[in-house]
C-alpha cells in the first residue's frame, strides 16, 4: 500500500470549481438554489477547518476528559439541533435526549472500543472521538425522522391516542402505534442503506481507511463493525429518547402535553406578515 | 354498575366560559345525554368526565371513588369510548379491533343487531360509508362489556332505521350506565336525564 497523497492548499481550492458545474443547472433551471448552496458550502468549509485545529490539539492531547468533553461537546449540539430541527419543545425534551444519548454512547464505547477492538485505553482520541462522532451523527439524522414522526403523530392523531386511553389502554399501551410508526420512519432507511452496502455504497469510514493506507481486509473489518455500531446506537438512543420523553411529555392524567410541539410560524406566514 | 358524580366543574377557554360550576349525578344504569348548540362544550364535557380534558375547577368521581391520576387508569377500564368524527388512523375493522385488543368475532352480534354484515369489519374504511364505520366502531367498543358508556354523538351518521336499532340495543341493558351528546330529539327522548348547556 501507497501512503496517502495528500492535497495542497491551492488544488483543495480548486475543487470548489466542480461546484461551477451544479450552480449553471441550478441558474439553468431557476431552481433558486445557489444562494442556499453557497452558504452551506462555506459553513462547511469553515466549520470543518476550524474542526481540525481542535481535533489537531485535542489529538496531541489525548487527555480522556478533555476527549469526553469534546463527546459531550457533540451530544448537546447534536440534542439541540434535533430539537430544533424536529420543532421540539426543548425545555420539555432536553434532558431525556441528553441522557439517551449519553447512555448509547456509553453502551456502544464500552462495548465496541472495550470488548471489540479491545483498546487498552478506550479514550484514545483517535478511536474514541470519531466513532463517537459517527454515531452522534447518524443518531440525530436518524432522531430528527423518529422523534418528529413521534411527537407529530401523537398530536396531529390524539384522536386514536385517546380513543385507546379512555378505552382502558394504559399510556405505554396507547403510545405503542405512534412508536411502530416513528421507529419505522426513522430506521427503514438505514435498513436498506445497510442492505445494499458495498453494492451500491462504498462507506466514508471504509473509503477513508484504504486511502490512508490501510488493507481493503482491515477497512472492511472496521466498516461491519461501524455499521453495527451505528444501527445499535441509533436504535437505543432513539428507543431511549422515546421512552424518557414519554415521561415528561405527558401529565399525571396521560394527557399530551400542548407545548411538546414548539408552534412556530412557518415561513410562509412569516412572510405574509 | 356505576354511579357518575359530577361536582361544580368549571372550564374556561381563552377567557370564554364553557360551564361554570356544573353538578349532575348519573344513577347506576341510567341513560343521561348532554345537549346543547354546537360550541356549547358537550365534547368538551365528554372528555373531561374521561379524564382527558383538565377541568378548571370542581372534580368528578365514579362510585365515590375520584377521578385523579391514581385511579384514572382503573376507572377508564370500565369505560366505553366512541369519538366523534372517527378517523383513527387504521384502515379497517380487524385491525382497530386488534388495537382495542379484542377478538374481531366478539363484535359480531352487535354487528347484526346493528343491520351489519360481519365480512364488513375487512373492509376498508375508505370504501364503507360513515353510517357503516360509526356502527362498526359502537360494535367493537360495545364488545369490550364495559360498565360505563360515553358516545359523542353515537347516532350522527345514521339513519333511523339504524337509530332505533341502536338505542334498542343500549336501552337493552339495565347495568350499563352512558353519559352521551346527541342532537338527536328521539335520543334525547329515551334518555332519563337530559343535561343542557
Amino acid at each position: 500500500m501507497s501512503a496517502i497523497q495528500d492535497i495542497s492548499l491551492l488544488n483543495l481550492c480548486l475543487s470548489f470549481l466542480a461546484l461551477l458545474i451544479p450552480i449553471a443547472g441550478f441558474w439553468y433551471f431557476r431552481v433558486g438554489l445557489t444562494r442556499a448552496t453557497l452558504i452551506a458550502v462555506a459553513r462547511m468549509t469553515v466549520q470543518l477547518s476550524a474542526v481540525a485545529l481542535y481535533l489537531e490539539y485535542i489529538f496531541e492531547q489525548n487527555n480522556p476528559y478533555l476527549n469526553s468533553a469534546w463527546v459531550v461537546i457533540m451530544i448537546l449540539v447534536g440534542v439541540f439541533t434535533t430539537l430544533k430541527r424536529s420543532n421540539l419543545n426543548p425545555k420539555m425534551l432536553a434532558l431525556p435526549l441528553i441522557i439517551s444519548a449519553v447512555t448509547s454512547i456509553v453502551i456502544i464505547d464500552a462495548f465496541f472500543l472495550g470488548v471489540i477492538i479491545r483498546l487498552p485505553y478506550v479514550f484514545e482520541s483517535q478511536y474514541f472521538i470519531p466513532i463517537s462522532g459517527m454515531i452522534l451523527g447518524n443518531a440525530m439524522n436518524h432522531n430528527i425522522v423518529g422523534l418528529n414522526a413521534y411527537f407529530e403523530g401523537l398530536t396531529k392523531n390524539q384522536n386514536l391516542y385517546y380513543f385507546l386511553l379512555i378505552n382502558g389502554h394504559s399510556k405505554k399501551q396507547a403510545v405503542n402505534p405512534f412508536i411502530v410508526q416513528a421507529l419505522k420512519k426513522a430506521l427503514n432507511p438505514m435498513i436498506a442503506n445497510t442492505s445494499v452496502m458495498g453494492l451500491i455504497s462504498l462507506p466514508g469510514m471504509m473509503t477513508g481507511q484504504i486511502l490512508g493506507g490501510n488493507s481493503p481486509a482491515t477497512a472492511i473489518r472496521y466498516q461491519i463493525m461501524i455499521m453495527l455500531a451505528i444501527f445499535t446506537g441509533c436504535s437505543i438512543n432513539l428507543m431511549l429518547s422515546i421512552i424518557l420523553g414519554n415521561k415528561t411529555a405527558f401529565d399525571r392524567m396521560d394527557r399530551i402535553s400542548s407545548d411538546v410541539i414548539v408552534k412556530n410560524p412557518s415561513r410562509k406566514q412569516k412572510r405574509l406578515k | 354498575m356505576f354511579e357518575i358524580e359530577v361536582n361544580n366543574l368549571t372550564k374556561y377557554f381563552e377567557q370564554r366560559v364553557i360551564f361554570e360550576k356544573l353538578s349532575f349525578l348519573v344513577k347506576k344504569g341510567q341513560k343521561v345525554t348532554i345537549t346543547g348548540a354546537s360550541g356549547k362544550g358537550k365534547t368538551t364535557l365528554l372528555r373531561m368526565l374521561a379524564g382527558v380534558i383538565a377541568p378548571d375547577e370542581g372534580c368528578i368521581s365514579f362510585n365515590n371513588q375520584v377521578f385523579n391520576s391514581q385511579t384514572a387508569h382503573i376507572i377508564r377500564q370500565q369505560i366505553a369510548y366512541l369519538p366523534q368524527g372517527i378517523d383513527l388512523m387504521v384502515s379497517n375493522g380487524v385491525e382497530l379491533a386488534q388495537l382495542l385488543q379484542i377478538e374481531p368475532k366478539s363484535a359480531f352480534s352487535y354487528l347484526e343487531k346493528l343491520l351489519l354484515s360481519p365480512n364488513i369489519m375487512q373492509q376498508p374504511f375508505a370504501e364503507i360509508s360513515g353510517g357503516e364505520k360509526q356502527r362498526m366502531l359502537i360494535s367493537l367498543i360495545l364488545s369490550l362489556q364495559r360498565p360505563i358508556l360515553f358516545l359523542d354523538e353515537p347516532t350522527s351518521a345514521l339513519d333511523k332505521n339504524s337509530s332505533e336499532k341502536l338505542m334498542d340495543l343500549i336501552w337493552s341493558n339495565p347495568n350499563i350506565s352512558m353519559v352521551s351528546t346527541s342532537h338527536n330529539p328521539e335520543w334525547e327522548e329515551r334518555c332519563e336525564q337530559v343535561i343542557q348547556l
